[in-house]
């Protein structure tokens, strides 16, 4: 047996679509279906925390989340409820943001790893260049076992075709050799 | 573009293979990262138009110094 109930407020949707189901005490909200012991009332209007006769929290139609928020709403006035949905929008608008920066940071640090490297090609002759591409190499293959002639290049701002050239040179002149040729 | 020591293949399907090859384009894609359920080891792919590849071999110091 339900009769309709104006006075009340839901704690859920403050909807005043309220009815009170007379068989167990509770007031139920037509909109979202949240259900609370009519004794909840009396918090709200400034009594004692109320907790249901059984000690068992109250039930709602909607489970999970729902009913975790409706068990915190039992002992909470309206004000504290207003201010705990502001912060929950508030965290869920953070989390959203939190997020965007980080697919934005994944971005900008594959960017910055793919960034191309100008590299300003000189012209020169194999008389002129020999010497500088010599001078590297006598350096790089201290620190390094092996050379490629792009690595030259790049490195040098040379043409390939120039150090590839060199490279042949040194070859024959058995300065350089092919790996494991 | 064209490098008087590089033999060139232009037909569809050719194809090299080798531990490092170097690619002269005048547009490159960015790096896909490619894999499936059975490979073990993932891959990169990207894209080159109006390109040219060619294997390149390393070399290591010479009998004789600089």
């Amino acid at each position: 047996m339900a009769e309709s109930l104006q006075k009340h407020v839901c704690p859920c949707c403050r909807s005043s679509n309220i009815t009170l189901d007379t068989g167990s005490g509770m007031l139920i909200c037509n909109s979202c279906g949240v259900r609370w012991p009519l004794a909840e009332e009396q918090i709200r209007a400034g009594g004692t925390p109320f907790l249901s006769s059984a000690g068992t929290t109250p039930t709602t139609l909607i489970e999970g989340e729902k009913t975790e928020i409706t068990r915190f709403r039992m002992f909470t006035t309206p004000e504290v409820l207003t201010e705990i949905s502001n912060l929950r929008t508030e965290v869920n608008a953070l989390k959203a943001t939190v997020s965007e920066i980080k697919t934005e940071l994944k971005g900008a640090k594959r960017d910055l790893t793919e960034e191309i490297r100008v590299v300003e090609v000189k012209e020169m002759t194999i008389e002129e260049a020999r010497p500088l591409v010599e001078e590297f190499l006598r350096k790089y293959l201290k620190e390094n076992k092996q050379v490629y002639p792009s690595d030259v290049a790049d490195e040098l701002g040379l043409k390939y075709e120039l150090v590839k050239e060199i490279f042949d040179i040194l070859e024959k002149e058995e300065r350089l050799k092919r790996r494991g040729g | 573009m064209s490098k008087p020591f590089l033999t060139y293949h232009t037909s569809e399907n050719d194809a090299i293979s080798g531990e490092r090859i170097v690619l002269e384009a005048r547009k490159l894609s960015k790096p896909t990262a490619i894999s499936d359920k059975t490979s073990r080891h993932g891959a990169q792919r990207v894209k080159a138009d109006k390109a040219e590849a060619w294997i390149e071999r390393a070399y290591v110091a010479g009998t004789r110094k600089f």
